[in-house]
């Protein structure tokens, strides 16, 4: 545990994240306004004594539609990853330790899946489930379920082999008890090297489609939807966009970068690469 | 040459994805294109004749039949064969995202090398930071930003490229184009493969024969780093495609991106399915290229069998 501390990355990534998820958390207490409190006289106002971050085009204060609307963006997206882990994970894991048709038909789906940009899928499941924050999670989950998948397989197929895992299935071991005792603990940790930056790809996610006009309906802000509101007038009164997109920039940078740091702690080929 | 193989199976994974899909859409285009004051008797009989009565694995049949004669059904928003729609608008995303490949590459080459030659030193550290940065970026923003620099404040590039006539081709592509290249994802990839090639044990010969350093880094290790490289230009590709959304609705071009997303709007479920479907064909047929481009750079891989990659 100390050596992780060590590691610049996972420090700096792990106290943007820490930082920003307890902004989200403690959103009632760092703000008097109201997020969906419409204020027509003060609208378009840049950052001031009053409002830190200026109020939008309905006059509704920024910083606080930023720090409630971090709800939404990140329960979108642990939703979303969690979602493709565990079906992806699951799949992979079937996948690799089983091989043969299964194998082939699931390798087949997944070039399928791999096939769509993941933008582009996310946009057309969204359309055809509707727009709800449990759709969401199908809309931007189902897209990342191969990076999960193809780490899983690849995992498994590489443990599947090894001697206790022929142990278990000789000791009357069935698959699912081999898949679930022994295959997806030796899988875990290659996900867990991906999680981070799944996260902040299914931020990134979110926030274009919100972008698009293609997010959770209002009055529920999220941070795309936040940066989409003030997209019209980006021009003459950038700063609602301006805002909205630096949090999610920044919190994207967090996800990645406690990814790095987590990925150079497990892969200790990685790690002594980058010592030398 | 598996790998071609394999690619037929998932064009029609992706045509059966893509139709049942946008079967599963609330109402069918019978009701879209009749209006919400149709009669129950009029939409009977758009369906009869369009087949929509008939169960899904028929229609489904249909739909491949004609798939085969290259006819996706008829846009409802533009009264004509969506093929020719997306057809018209597919040369716009490809130039684009054939500029910010190209483009996008040399700069993350050049910077990666850079990077790599002086690992652990200054210029290193900002290169990577840099990438680091750019890769948390959202298109969008890095586009607005684009945007706001150079058509509000300098105003070198029009806000929205269609709206202006007979405008010069580098005025409508700067703005996208550099946004792909300032987004730098390329740039830690081509960093770490050839970090990856200066560990390997022929560099050291080559060092140890006097080889200059800078023929090492750019003829032996550049060229074995490739693969890598290729990969990531096909996954740029991807990306390019995917962020060409966001892109052509930042900077008002009229390409496939934002032809969904009209066709999203309106609710053009037949130009929906059948932008989805050009695209995802795309997708897979660079995908296709990238293998085969790694192989020609890399003979070991073509011997192993590509599709290990």
């Amino acid at each position: 545990m100390e050596a992780i501390l060590k590691n610049k990355f996972f420090v700096i990534g792990g106290g943007i994240v820490l930082i920003i998820s307890l902004l989200v958390l403690f959103a009632p207490l760092l703000t008097s306004y109201d997020y969906g409190a419409v204020d027509l006289p003060n609208k378009q106002l840049p950052p001031g004594a009053e409002h830190i971050m200026g109020t939008d085009l309905y006059g509704r204060d920024v910083w606080c539609r930023i720090i409630y609307g971090g709800r939404v963006s990140l329960t979108v997206a642990l939703g979303s990853t969690a979602v493709a882990l565990v079906v992806g994970t699951m799949l992979g894991a079937l996948s690799g330790y089983v091989r043969g048709t299964l194998d082939f038909v699931l390798d087949r789906v997944n070039d399928v899946l791999m096939a769509f940009p993941m933008l582009l899928f996310s946009l057309v499941i969204g359309v055809v489930l509707g727009s709800s924050m449990k759709n969401m999670f199908l809309s931007i989950g189902i897209p990342i379920i191969p990076m999960f998948y193809r780490i899983a397989r690849a995992t498994a197929m590489s443990v599947g082999g090894r001697s206790y895992v022929l142990a278990a299935r000789a000791m009357g071991g069935g698959r699912m008890r081999v898949i679930l005792r022994h295959i997806i603990p030796n899988v875990l940790p290659h996900t867990l090297v991906i999680l981070s930056s799944a996260i902040g790809g299914a931020i990134l996610a979110e926030a274009s489609l919100g972008f698009l006009g293609f997010g959770i309906p209002q009055p529920t802000p999220s941070w795309g939807l936040i940066a989409n509101d003030g997209k019209t007038y980006m021009f003459s009164h950038p700063w609602t966009t301006a805002f909205a997109g630096a949090f999610i920039a920044l919190t994207i940078l967090g996800f990645n970068l406690l990814g790095d740091g987590l990925r150079d702690w497990l892969d200790p080929k990685i790690r002594t690469a980058a010592k030398r | 040459m598996s790998r071609l193989l394999l690619a037929v199976p998932a064009m029609l994974g992706v045509f059966v994805v893509v139709f049942f899909v946008i079967r599963m859409l609330p109402g069918d285009s019978a009701e879209a294109m009749l209006g919400a004051s149709a009669t129950d008797a009029q939409i009977e009989t758009y369906r009869a004749a369009h087949g929509l009565d008939k169960p899904a694995p028929v229609q489904f049949w249909i739909a491949l039949k004609n798939l085969f004669r290259g006819d996706l059904g008829d846009s409802l928003s533009h009264y004509r064969p969506v093929l020719s729609v997306v057809l018209e608008r597919l040369p716009s995303t490809i130039e684009l995202a054939a500029y910010g490949i190209v483009l996008g590459s040399v700069f993350a080459v050049i910077l990666g090398v850079v990077a790599a030659s002086f690992r652990g030193r200054w210029p290193d550290l900002i290169i990577t930071a840099y990438s680091t940065f750019g890769m948390s970026l959202p298109t969008f923003y890095i586009g607005l930003w684009i945007l706001m620099v150079f058509a509000v404040k300098l105003d070198v590039i029009p806000v929205s490229a269609s709206a202006v006539e007979g405008l010069p081709r580098w005025k409508t592509l700067f703005g996208p184009v550099l946004t792909i290249v300032v987004g730098g994802s390329l740039v830690r990839t081509t960093r770490s493969a050839i970090l990856e090639i200066l560990e390997e044990d022929f560099i050291r010969t080559a060092r140890a024969k006097g080889v200059p350093k800078a023929l090492i880094l750019f003829r032996h290790a550049l060229g074995n780093a490739l693969i890598p490289i290729i990969t990531m230009v096909g996954y740029g590709l991807a990306v390019s495609f995917g962020g060409a959304i966001v892109l052509e609705t930042v900077f008002g071009r009229s390409g496939v991106g934002k032809l969904l997303i009209d066709a999203i709007t309106v609710r053009d479920y037949p130009l929906v399915q059948g932008t989805t479907f050009v695209i995802a064909l795309f997708m897979i047929v660079a995908n296709l290229l990238t293998d085969v481009a790694a192989g020609f750079a890399d003979p070991r891989i073509r011997v192993a069998g590509a599709g290990e990659l």
